[in-house]
Protein backbone atom coordinates (compact mmCIF):
# COMPACT_ATOMS: atom_id res chain seq x y z
CA UNK A 1 0.00 0.00 0.00
CA UNK A 2 2.55 2.34 1.27
CA UNK A 3 4.33 1.86 -2.36
CA UNK A 4 1.38 2.57 -4.17
CA UNK A 5 1.23 5.87 -2.24
CA UNK A 6 4.56 6.75 -2.90
CA UNK A 7 4.41 6.05 -6.91
CA UNK A 8 1.27 8.26 -6.39
CA UNK A 9 3.22 10.96 -4.89
CA UNK A 10 5.63 10.32 -7.90
CA UNK A 11 2.74 10.13 -10.34
CA UNK A 12 1.26 13.83 -8.92
CA UNK A 13 4.51 15.72 -8.98
CA UNK A 14 5.35 14.45 -12.50
CA UNK A 15 2.03 16.20 -13.75
CA UNK A 16 3.66 19.41 -12.62
CA UNK A 17 7.17 20.17 -14.46
CA UNK A 18 15.78 21.87 -16.99
CA UNK A 19 19.00 22.31 -16.79
CA UNK A 20 22.20 21.49 -15.87
CA UNK A 21 22.97 19.48 -12.78
CA UNK A 22 19.18 17.70 -13.37
CA UNK A 23 20.67 14.03 -13.78
CA UNK A 24 21.96 14.18 -10.10
CA UNK A 25 20.58 11.56 -7.64
CA UNK A 26 17.88 13.31 -5.03
CA UNK A 27 19.63 11.46 -2.46
CA UNK A 28 23.26 10.03 -2.96
CA UNK A 29 22.86 8.28 0.59
CA UNK A 30 19.54 7.06 1.05
CA UNK A 31 16.92 5.75 1.11
CA UNK A 32 18.72 2.65 0.36
CA UNK A 33 15.88 0.24 2.27
CA UNK A 34 13.67 -1.62 1.04
CA UNK A 35 10.15 0.16 0.07
CA UNK A 36 11.97 3.53 1.40
CA UNK A 37 11.21 6.61 0.04
CA UNK A 38 11.65 10.34 0.12
CA UNK A 39 11.38 14.26 -1.15
CA UNK A 40 13.46 17.53 -1.37
CA UNK A 41 12.87 20.57 -2.20
CA UNK A 42 15.84 22.72 -3.49
CA UNK A 43 16.12 26.59 -4.64
CA UNK A 44 18.57 26.86 -7.67
CA UNK A 45 20.19 30.65 -8.82
CA UNK A 46 22.48 30.29 -11.71
CA UNK A 47 22.34 32.44 -15.28
CA UNK A 48 19.99 35.37 -12.96
CA UNK A 49 17.17 32.84 -13.00
CA UNK A 50 15.89 31.28 -9.58
CA UNK A 51 14.64 27.39 -10.34
CA UNK A 52 12.42 25.43 -7.46
CA UNK A 53 13.28 21.67 -7.66
CA UNK A 54 10.67 19.65 -6.02
CA UNK A 55 12.22 15.89 -5.98
CA UNK A 56 11.27 12.17 -5.31
CA UNK A 57 12.52 9.12 -4.84
CA UNK A 58 11.74 5.50 -4.14
CA UNK A 59 13.40 2.68 -3.42
CA UNK A 60 12.11 -0.74 -4.58
CA UNK A 61 15.07 -2.83 -3.03
CA UNK A 62 19.21 -0.99 -2.31
CA UNK A 63 19.52 -2.19 -5.99
CA UNK A 64 16.80 -0.40 -7.87
CA UNK A 65 15.75 3.41 -6.96
CA UNK A 66 12.93 5.70 -8.95
CA UNK A 67 13.46 9.06 -8.89
CA UNK A 68 11.59 11.96 -10.21
CA UNK A 69 12.75 16.03 -10.40
CA UNK A 70 10.77 19.17 -11.55
CA UNK A 71 11.85 22.36 -11.95
CA UNK A 72 9.68 25.36 -11.63
CA UNK A 73 10.56 28.67 -12.75
CA UNK A 74 9.43 32.41 -13.95
CA UNK A 75 5.66 30.87 -13.16
CA UNK A 76 5.92 27.95 -15.66
CA UNK A 77 7.08 24.41 -15.30
CA UNK A 78 10.08 22.90 -16.75
CA UNK A 79 11.12 19.43 -17.88
CA UNK A 80 11.18 16.81 -15.19
CA UNK A 81 13.25 14.38 -15.57
CA UNK A 82 12.60 10.72 -14.23
CA UNK A 83 15.57 8.12 -13.45
CA UNK A 84 16.27 4.72 -12.38
CA UNK A 85 19.26 4.71 -10.42
CA UNK A 86 20.81 0.73 -10.60
CA UNK A 87 22.98 0.59 -7.49
CA UNK A 88 25.70 -2.37 -6.54
CA UNK A 89 26.47 -2.00 -2.49
CA UNK A 90 29.22 -2.93 -1.09
CA UNK A 91 29.59 -2.76 2.67
CA UNK A 92 33.37 -3.80 4.23
CA UNK A 93 33.63 -2.86 7.77
CA UNK A 94 33.78 0.81 8.62
CA UNK A 95 32.74 1.85 5.21
CA UNK A 96 30.30 1.44 2.24
CA UNK A 97 30.29 1.62 -1.19
CA UNK A 98 28.28 1.90 -4.12
CA UNK A 99 28.48 1.94 -8.32
CA UNK A 100 25.64 3.61 -9.76
CA UNK A 101 24.56 3.03 -12.72
CA UNK A 102 21.65 5.71 -14.17
CA UNK A 103 18.94 5.92 -17.06
CA UNK A 104 17.23 9.06 -17.44
CA UNK A 105 14.68 10.50 -19.68
CA UNK A 106 13.90 14.10 -19.66
CA UNK A 107 10.10 14.89 -20.38
CA UNK A 108 8.63 17.52 -22.41
CA UNK A 109 6.20 18.63 -19.46
CA UNK A 110 7.91 22.57 -19.61
CA UNK A 111 5.62 22.98 -22.78
CA UNK A 112 8.22 21.47 -25.45
CA UNK A 113 7.87 18.64 -28.01
CA UNK A 114 11.93 17.09 -26.91
CA UNK A 115 12.23 14.13 -25.31
CA UNK A 116 15.64 13.72 -24.05
CA UNK A 117 17.72 10.24 -22.54
CA UNK A 118 20.41 10.57 -20.28
CA UNK A 119 22.81 7.96 -18.45
CA UNK A 120 24.97 7.95 -15.85
CA UNK A 121 28.05 6.42 -14.20
CA UNK A 122 28.65 7.19 -10.84
CA UNK A 123 31.02 5.62 -7.56
CA UNK A 124 30.48 6.79 -4.15
CA UNK A 125 32.12 5.89 -0.98
CA UNK A 126 31.99 6.47 2.38
CA UNK A 127 33.97 5.71 5.76
CA UNK A 128 33.68 7.38 9.24
CA UNK A 129 34.72 10.69 8.32
CA UNK A 130 34.89 10.73 4.53
CA UNK A 131 32.86 10.44 1.86
CA UNK A 132 33.24 10.91 -2.00
CA UNK A 133 30.97 10.61 -5.19
CA UNK A 134 32.32 10.71 -8.43
CA UNK A 135 29.56 10.74 -11.59
CA UNK A 136 30.17 10.88 -14.71
CA UNK A 137 27.30 11.58 -17.48
CA UNK A 138 25.13 11.99 -20.90
CA UNK A 139 22.15 13.87 -20.83
CA UNK A 140 20.43 15.65 -24.27
CA UNK A 141 23.16 17.29 -25.28
CA UNK A 142 25.36 18.00 -22.20
CA UNK A 143 28.11 15.50 -21.01
CA UNK A 144 29.44 16.45 -17.35
CA UNK A 145 31.50 15.06 -14.74
CA UNK A 146 30.75 15.63 -11.22
CA UNK A 147 33.02 15.28 -8.07
CA UNK A 148 31.63 15.41 -4.30
CA UNK A 149 34.76 14.94 -1.65
CA UNK A 150 35.57 15.91 1.85
CA UNK A 151 34.37 15.17 5.56
CA UNK A 152 31.95 14.25 7.90
CA UNK A 153 31.19 14.90 11.21
CA UNK A 154 29.43 12.85 13.43
CA UNK A 155 27.62 13.53 16.76
CA UNK A 156 26.92 10.23 17.90
CA UNK A 157 23.77 11.47 18.78
CA UNK A 158 22.02 11.31 15.32
CA UNK A 159 22.95 13.86 13.48
CA UNK A 160 26.08 15.12 11.00
CA UNK A 161 27.62 17.52 9.02
CA UNK A 162 29.64 16.82 5.76
CA UNK A 163 31.95 19.62 4.65
CA UNK A 164 32.58 18.74 1.16
CA UNK A 165 34.42 20.09 -2.08
CA UNK A 166 32.28 20.22 -5.42
CA UNK A 167 33.73 20.41 -8.71
CA UNK A 168 31.06 20.50 -11.52
CA UNK A 169 32.47 20.19 -15.62
CA UNK A 170 30.04 20.68 -18.03
CA UNK A 171 30.07 20.22 -21.89
CA UNK A 172 27.29 20.83 -24.49
CA UNK A 173 26.74 22.66 -27.64
CA UNK A 174 27.22 25.97 -25.98
CA UNK A 175 30.17 25.51 -24.76
CA UNK A 176 31.93 24.17 -21.84
CA UNK A 177 31.93 25.53 -18.13
CA UNK A 178 33.31 24.28 -14.94
CA UNK A 179 32.19 25.32 -11.15
CA UNK A 180 33.61 24.61 -8.11
CA UNK A 181 32.84 25.46 -4.67
CA UNK A 182 31.77 24.28 -0.68
CA UNK A 183 29.05 22.07 0.16
CA UNK A 184 27.50 21.76 3.24
CA UNK A 185 25.32 18.99 4.47
CA UNK A 186 23.39 18.13 7.66
CA UNK A 187 21.70 15.17 9.13
CA UNK A 188 19.45 14.79 11.70
CA UNK A 189 17.79 11.49 11.72
CA UNK A 190 15.86 11.67 8.16
CA UNK A 191 16.16 14.97 7.68
CA UNK A 192 18.55 16.30 5.34
CA UNK A 193 19.42 19.85 4.89
CA UNK A 194 22.21 20.96 2.01
CA UNK A 195 23.32 24.93 1.17
CA UNK A 196 26.57 24.75 -1.99
CA UNK A 197 27.62 27.68 -3.51
CA UNK A 198 29.81 27.25 -6.79
CA UNK A 199 32.29 30.07 -8.64
CA UNK A 200 32.47 29.79 -12.10
CA UNK A 201 36.44 28.80 -12.34
CA UNK A 202 36.23 28.40 -16.81
CA UNK A 203 34.14 29.48 -18.89
CA UNK A 204 34.01 29.01 -22.74
CA UNK A 205 29.97 28.73 -22.34
CA UNK A 206 28.13 31.15 -24.55
CA UNK A 207 24.39 30.19 -22.17
CA UNK A 208 25.94 30.49 -18.95
CA UNK A 209 27.02 33.46 -16.62
CA UNK A 210 27.93 33.42 -13.19
CA UNK A 211 28.24 31.30 -9.81
CA UNK A 212 25.53 28.69 -8.94
CA UNK A 213 24.09 28.37 -5.72
CA UNK A 214 21.92 25.97 -4.55
CA UNK A 215 19.55 25.37 -0.64
CA UNK A 216 17.69 22.43 -0.47
CA UNK A 217 15.85 20.32 2.55
CA UNK A 218 14.62 16.76 2.40
CA UNK A 219 13.31 13.67 4.12
CA UNK A 220 13.12 10.43 3.70
CA UNK A 221 11.13 7.29 5.30
CA UNK B 1 24.45 -45.53 14.34
CA UNK B 2 28.14 -44.14 16.11
CA UNK B 3 28.72 -41.04 18.59
CA UNK B 4 29.71 -38.77 15.57
CA UNK B 5 26.81 -39.50 13.73
CA UNK B 6 24.49 -38.09 16.23
CA UNK B 7 26.30 -34.95 17.99
CA UNK B 8 25.82 -33.47 14.82
CA UNK B 9 22.58 -33.09 14.38
CA UNK B 10 21.85 -33.16 18.42
CA UNK B 11 24.24 -29.71 17.96
CA UNK B 12 22.35 -28.49 15.31
CA UNK B 13 18.98 -28.98 17.25
CA UNK B 14 20.56 -27.32 20.34
CA UNK B 15 21.73 -24.69 18.63
CA UNK B 16 18.49 -23.96 17.32
CA UNK B 17 16.75 -24.15 20.36
CA UNK B 18 18.85 -21.90 21.48
CA UNK B 19 17.77 -19.40 18.85
CA UNK B 20 14.50 -19.81 18.97
CA UNK B 21 14.08 -19.59 22.46
CA UNK B 22 12.62 -17.40 24.94
CA UNK B 23 15.82 -14.47 25.28
CA UNK B 24 18.30 -14.65 28.78
CA UNK B 25 19.56 -11.45 27.77
CA UNK B 26 17.22 -8.44 26.73
CA UNK B 27 19.43 -6.34 24.93
CA UNK B 28 21.84 -7.40 21.90
CA UNK B 29 24.59 -5.88 20.02
CA UNK B 30 24.67 -6.49 16.26
CA UNK B 31 28.02 -6.07 14.04
CA UNK B 32 27.20 -4.64 10.90
CA UNK B 33 29.33 -3.87 7.67
CA UNK B 34 29.46 -0.87 6.30
CA UNK B 35 26.90 1.26 8.84
CA UNK B 36 28.77 4.71 9.46
CA UNK B 37 26.32 7.20 8.53
CA UNK B 38 23.02 7.82 10.50
CA UNK B 39 20.82 8.61 8.16
CA UNK B 40 21.67 6.32 5.62
CA UNK B 41 20.91 3.31 8.45
CA UNK B 42 17.43 5.37 9.01
CA UNK B 43 16.14 2.09 7.23
CA UNK B 44 17.64 -0.29 9.31
CA UNK B 45 16.64 1.29 12.78
CA UNK B 46 13.23 1.41 10.82
CA UNK B 47 12.91 -2.33 9.57
CA UNK B 48 13.67 -3.32 13.37
CA UNK B 49 11.40 -1.39 14.92
CA UNK B 50 8.59 -3.42 13.19
CA UNK B 51 9.44 -6.86 14.57
CA UNK B 52 6.99 -7.83 17.12
CA UNK B 53 9.51 -8.92 19.52
CA UNK B 54 11.46 -5.35 20.14
CA UNK B 55 11.47 -4.00 23.34
CA UNK B 56 10.79 -0.21 22.55
CA UNK B 57 10.99 1.01 26.28
CA UNK B 58 14.54 0.87 25.88
CA UNK B 59 17.00 2.55 23.39
CA UNK B 60 15.55 4.24 20.86
CA UNK B 61 12.25 2.62 20.89
CA UNK B 62 14.01 -0.84 20.85
CA UNK B 63 17.32 0.17 18.47
CA UNK B 64 20.24 2.18 18.43
CA UNK B 65 22.29 2.60 15.90
CA UNK B 66 26.30 3.04 16.97
CA UNK B 67 28.34 4.22 13.50
CA UNK B 68 31.44 4.77 15.49
CA UNK B 69 31.43 0.76 16.03
CA UNK B 70 29.47 -0.40 13.14
CA UNK B 71 26.95 -1.93 15.51
CA UNK B 72 23.10 -2.07 16.26
CA UNK B 73 21.86 -2.34 19.59
CA UNK B 74 18.63 -3.84 19.85
CA UNK B 75 16.31 -4.95 23.04
CA UNK B 76 14.30 -7.63 23.01
CA UNK B 77 10.91 -8.35 25.25
CA UNK B 78 11.59 -10.54 28.39
CA UNK B 79 10.11 -14.02 27.86
CA UNK B 80 9.73 -12.86 23.57
CA UNK B 81 10.76 -15.64 20.98
CA UNK B 82 13.12 -14.13 18.77
CA UNK B 83 14.57 -15.03 15.36
CA UNK B 84 17.90 -14.13 14.53
CA UNK B 85 17.56 -14.90 11.19
CA UNK B 86 14.31 -12.49 10.92
CA UNK B 87 16.58 -9.75 12.57
CA UNK B 88 19.22 -10.14 10.08
CA UNK B 89 16.50 -9.90 7.33
CA UNK B 90 15.68 -6.60 8.15
CA UNK B 91 18.88 -5.40 8.29
CA UNK B 92 19.69 -6.75 4.96
CA UNK B 93 16.72 -5.04 3.51
CA UNK B 94 17.22 -2.06 5.35
CA UNK B 95 20.58 -2.15 3.17
CA UNK B 96 23.47 -3.32 5.47
CA UNK B 97 25.22 -6.64 5.36
CA UNK B 98 24.78 -8.21 9.44
CA UNK B 99 27.98 -10.29 10.61
CA UNK B 100 27.18 -11.59 14.03
CA UNK B 101 24.74 -10.70 16.57
CA UNK B 102 25.79 -11.58 20.59
CA UNK B 103 24.35 -10.76 23.85
CA UNK B 104 25.79 -7.17 26.40
CA UNK B 105 26.72 -7.63 28.97
CA UNK B 106 23.74 -5.43 30.92
CA UNK B 107 25.93 -3.72 33.10
CA UNK B 108 28.70 -2.91 30.75
CA UNK B 109 26.30 -1.99 28.18
CA UNK B 110 24.69 1.04 29.47
CA UNK B 111 27.52 2.79 29.56
CA UNK B 112 28.69 1.98 25.78
CA UNK B 113 25.44 2.59 24.57
CA UNK B 114 24.86 6.06 26.31
CA UNK B 115 28.24 7.42 25.09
Amino acid sequence: MRRLIALFVLCIIGTVTSQAYAHQPVMDMAPRWNGGYGAQTRITHANNTTTTWVEGVYTFKPALRMTLKVPYRDGKNGDAILAMPIKRYKNAGASTSNWGLTPSVRMPTGGGNDWDAGLSLSYSSESKGYYELYDIYRLGDTTGIDINAGLSHADGKGSSWFTLWDISARDSDSGQHLLTGPVLVYFKRNVIVRGEYKFLALDNDKQWDGDYLSIGIGMVF
Amino acid sequence: MGFKNLATPALLVLLSALISAPAWTTNYEIDVNGIVCEFCAFGVAKKLRKLDFIDPSQFEDGVKVDIENQRVYISIQKGQPYNQEVIFEAIKSGGYDPIKMSPMNEVASSVEVTQ
